[in-house]
């Protein structure tokens, strides 16, 4: 079998849990690469992956709880995660700064994701290898 | 349950992910894309165009053993040469797709 | 159709002595879905940060690309304006199907300015060190 060098990873979820598999196999594949050794550098969220982000999604409890199970990857493996604030805005992902920045009535970003914009994509792919989960409609 | 340590190639110049069945357009600009160097891994939704794709491909294939297992392709039943292509086609689990991935100079996913 | 505009990949490479890095491909129509619009804007992103990138519209993707776009009655922004200002903003390339758009009825004239006819194919998507879609 060919040499493995050890990589840095970034990956991009841009399908929603339970519209597409993008959530699930991203963390599969991420589980996966976490025991082989390899970095996640960051993870970010595009399009319909914010949701993943979602503090309030409440899925039947015999069904996997995709922003929770992202959660406790992250925090567990001290990764950063980022929702991109155009794509979380539109969609009604907010965090306490934007409730307050729009005087809306409540924010729903799960920890440890944060809102941030594009930006943090561009960057993450001048260091780090990228793979992008997308909804598969 | 995978293929004991699919025999992953030594090199991959473009892993191509699909997950696209084989009548999505986007799946039909992957196929027009491969190389003979490439790699196309197969997955969720994709496992079920193996045979297309097994045919038209240049390059290694394979898909996922669990999106397989879910749509029921590893299972015994079915006859035809479809139905066999599906259960014969290479597959490896999410450590092999991550071996795949750190192999690649580059990694699509249509 | 668009016969001088029909650039073999390697003829443009050489001639405008281009390092291509990454290429945006938005292959759904305009409007009706928004993977288009976030595909502008990460290619406008990476130009912003000085990144080198280029845009491949194909499929439905190439429909972004008419001319006279009026989506005001749909509540949503025209990108014409963004797409002519594209190479200002730095973004290094707009490549189209060139069979795509013979399929939709986007001749030469039918099309915004600064496009490059291409064929999708093997080579040409090999110039890319990156290859990416919005979603």
């Amino acid at each position: 079998m060919a040499d493995i060098s050890l990589q840095t990873y970034t990956l991009v979820i841009t399908g929603a849990p339970y519209s597409s598999q993008a959530p699930q196999t991203a963390l599969d594949f991420a589980r996966a690469a976490v025991t082989a050794g390899h970095r996640i550098d960051r993870v970010f969220l595009y399009g319909d992956g914010v949701h993943v982000a979602s503090a309030l999604i409440c899925p039947p409890s015999d069904e996997p709880h995709w922003p929770r199970l992202w959660s406790e990857f992250l925090a567990g493996n001290q990764i950063p995660a980022v929702a991109c604030i155009a794509s979380a805005l539109r969609r009604g992902l907010i965090d306490s700064g934007e409730q307050q920045r729009y005087e809306l009535s409540a924010h729903n970003i799960r920890a440890p994701f944060e809102i941030a914009g594009l930006g943090e994509w561009v960057e993450a792919g001048t260091c780090s290898k990228v793979l992008y989960f997308h909804s598969g409609a | 349950m995978s293929q004991s340590v699919a025999d992953l190639p030594a090199h991959i110049h473009t892993l191509h992910i699909l997950n696209k069945t084989t009548e999505h357009p986007r799946a039909v600009q992957c196929l027009s894309t491969l190389a003979t160097a490439d790699t196309v891994l197969l997955i969720e939704n994709a496992v079920l165009g193996a045979p297309e794709v097994a045919a038209a491909a240049p390059c290694p294939m394979f898909m996922l053993a669990a999106d397989a297992r879910a749509r029921g392709l590893t299972a015994k039943s079915g006859a035809g040469a479809g139905a066999e292509a599906m259960r014969t086609a290479p597959q490896i689990d999410y450590e092999q797709m991550v071996q795949l991935s750190a192999m690649a100079t580059r990694i699509i996913s249509w | 159709m668009g016969g001088s505009r029909y650039l073999q990949q390697s003829t443009l490479f050489s001639q405008r002595g281009l390092i291509m890095t990454m290429l945006i491909v938005i292959d759904q129509a305009p409007y009706g879905s928004w993977s288009g619009r976030e595909g502008l804007d990460m290619a406008f992103s990476l130009a912003a940060f000085d990144q080198s990138c280029a845009l491949l519209f194909s499929g439905a993707g190439v429909n972004w690309l008419r001319t006279g776009q009026q989506p005001d009655g749909l509540g949503q922004k025209s990108v014409e304006q963004n797409l002519g200002a594209a190479a200002i903003f730095g973004v290094e390339a707009l490549y189209a199907d060139a069979p795509a758009c013979q399929r939709y009825g986007l001749a030469d004239g039918a099309i915004i300015a600064g496009v490059t006819l291409i064929a999708p194919d093997r080579a040409f998507m090999a110039g890319f060190e990156k290859v990416t879609f919005a979603g």
